[in-house]
């Protein structure tokens, strides 16, 4: 992974303030290549950032890059390179699927892969000949990711895009985004409050709770470093300070205590405090979230 | 504005026209059908053909007016707006195309009625005295739909938009009757030949400045505006 490339997205101190959200100094990078899952509760701020991101919305303060082009200065170069689906995005109701074809075809003349797009609506079972008023949740989704997928982007910004579809809706917009990431060169930013579908597609993760970035970084990083620890100990021995600890839930004789910096070491350090160390488990990246988010609301006292 | 920038926003309009081709085919075929049926019946001593038709026509163009605005202000309520700030537009040329295509769509039938009734009228051996009326009334039609879609384009206020239909529909009856007092339009209708007084042409000329302040607001404040959606 390299940082000298210029990145697929570049947010410096981006700030929006509503009346009752704030977005607040978010940062974050998304070199070319890498699938960025951008996982919140729902009224997180993922939504607006990206709405910034597009220049949909013009940020308070802050810089955003987007491709090398300045946002909201540079949109419509950047938006040459960018496909972008949303989940609350609809398309023209009395058009067909065929003639929004034609029309973002000839939108990218040059990108636009003909070949791809039949393959497309194909796979996502969708015929030309169908007006989008008639359109399903997730058959519309679909046609706009194949509307945003066949013209090539660089970079494919796709905004809660699984939200309200069925599970094999769901199968087959994750099956195909799991093609489009096997070519290196593409960016993917993939907002969502689904971990699963994150954890499925995405090799870079950033939580975002209440207009703040919370964590970030390499997901397999993430699941290294989050272990949960059933142990098991009298009442009267006190557990000793350990780093990284985020969370322990006592009771009489047992604890369960969650640590975001695991090392092998640590089981050792309980044992030697008169512990029994039950069980060391993985965390799944859910859980992992639910953690990083409630230990950030308690270490602010929200 | 680059090329290609420039074309995608004719390509905008293009498409909203082609979406409002049947509003504005059956506003231009119910519209001269109206004019014709103007034409009929002035021999009853009530003129019911000709006020028939005219309230056809106004009523056509009225709808007209109406429809256009809430056409824009659905795709912004139904999200297709996000779907087309997806492709490389901005949303001041976005706006533009919305404004530009729905005056167009607009002015089309309008110049077409309003153009082609003058036309006739001032060629036939009909007479005349009503074309002052006729052209102040069709214009303020205008002046309502400028009006109506500034208001919509700058609020996206469905209950804003509603307010405004129902205060330009009122405001139809009211200019209609202080109209019709004007000198040069009170008792002139039978006249062989208009008359153009200086009241009925300011009447026109407050008209366009109306038209071209709303314009300009419904073309430059969503430019400006920081949020696109």
């Amino acid at each position: 992974m390299t940082t000298t490339a210029t990145p697929a997205i570049a947010l410096r101190g981006v700030s929006k303030r509503y009346r009752f959200f704030a977005l607040d100094d978010v940062s974050f990078r998304l070199e070319p290549g890498q699938i960025l899952g951008f996982v919140g509760p729902n009224g997180a701020g993922k939504s607006t950032t990206i709405r910034i991101l597009m220049a949909l919305v013009r940020p308070d303060a802050g810089d955003v890059e987007v491709l090398g082009c300045r946002m909201p200065d540079e949109q419509v170069r950047a938006k040459r390179e960018v496909g972008f689906v949303s989940e609350e995005m609809r398309l023209f109701p009395g058009a067909t699927i065929g003639w929004h074809v034609g029309f973002v075809r000839s939108v990218f003349p040059g990108a636009w892969d003909d070949r791809y797009a039949a393959r497309l609506l194909q796979r996502f079972h969708l015929h030309r000949e169908q007006r989008v008023k008639g359109l399903s949740h997730g058959e519309q989704v679909k046609a706009a990711l194949l509307l945003a997928l066949a013209r090539r982007p660089r970079l494919l910004v796709l905004d809660e895009p699984t939200v309200g579809l069925d599970p094999v809706a769901r199968q087959e917009v994750i099956g195909e985004l799991m093609e489009v990431v096997r070519d290196e060169e593409r960016s993917i930013l993939f907002s969502s409050h689904n971990t699963l579908d994150v954890e499925q597609i995405c090799d870079q993760i950033a939580f975002i709770d209440r207009g703040r970035i919370v964590d970030s970084g390499d997901k397999e990083a993430f699941l290294e470093r989050w272990r949960r620890l059933s142990l098991e100990l009298p009442a009267t021995i006190a557990l000793p300070e350990v780093p990284g600890v985020v969370d322990v839930a006592r009771s009489a004789r047992t604890a369960v205590v969650t640590v975001n910096a695991f090392e092998e070491a640590l089981p050792a350090a309980y044992q030697r405090a008169g512990a029994v160390v039950r069980d060391v488990q993985r965390m799944t990246l859910e859980e992992i979230f639910v953690a990083t988010v409630m230990n950030r609301r308690k270490e602010r006292g929200e | 504005m680059t090329g290609s920038r420039g074309s995608l926003t004719a390509r905008l309009i293009a498409r909203d026209l082609h979406h409002y081709r049947w509003l504005i085919l059956g506003t231009a075929i119910a519209g001269a059908a109206s004019l014709v049926l103007t034409r009929f019946g002035d021999g009853d001593g009530i003129s019911t053909g000709p006020n028939v038709g005219f309230l056809l026509l106004l009523t056509t163009v009225i709808v007209l007016g109406v429809a256009l605005p809430m056409l824009v202000l659905k795709e912004h309520e139904t999200r297709s707006d996000l779907f087309v700030l997806s492709l490389p537009v901005s949303a001041a040329q976005y706006s533009f195309a919305k404004v530009a295509s729905a005056l167009a769509a607009f002015l089309l039938p309008w110049t077409a009625l309003t153009g082609g009734a003058a036309a006739v009228t001032a060629l036939s051996p009909a007479p005349d005295g009503s074309l002052p009326f006729f052209v102040a009334t069709m214009t303020f039609l205008l002046v309502n739909f400028c009006l109506l879609m500034a208001l919509t384009v700058i609020t996206r206020s469905e209950p804003a938009a509603i307010a405004g239909i129902l205060v330009t529909n009122f405001s139809v009856t009211v200019f209609m009757s202080r109209l019709a007092r004007l000198p040069g339009v009170a008792g002139r209708s039978k006249d062989a030949v208009a008359t153009w007084s200086p009241e009925v042409l300011a009447v026109l000329a407050v008209e366009l400045v109306v038209i071209l302040l709303s314009l300009a607001l419904a073309f430059y404040v969503p430019s400006r505006r920081r949020d696109a959606l």
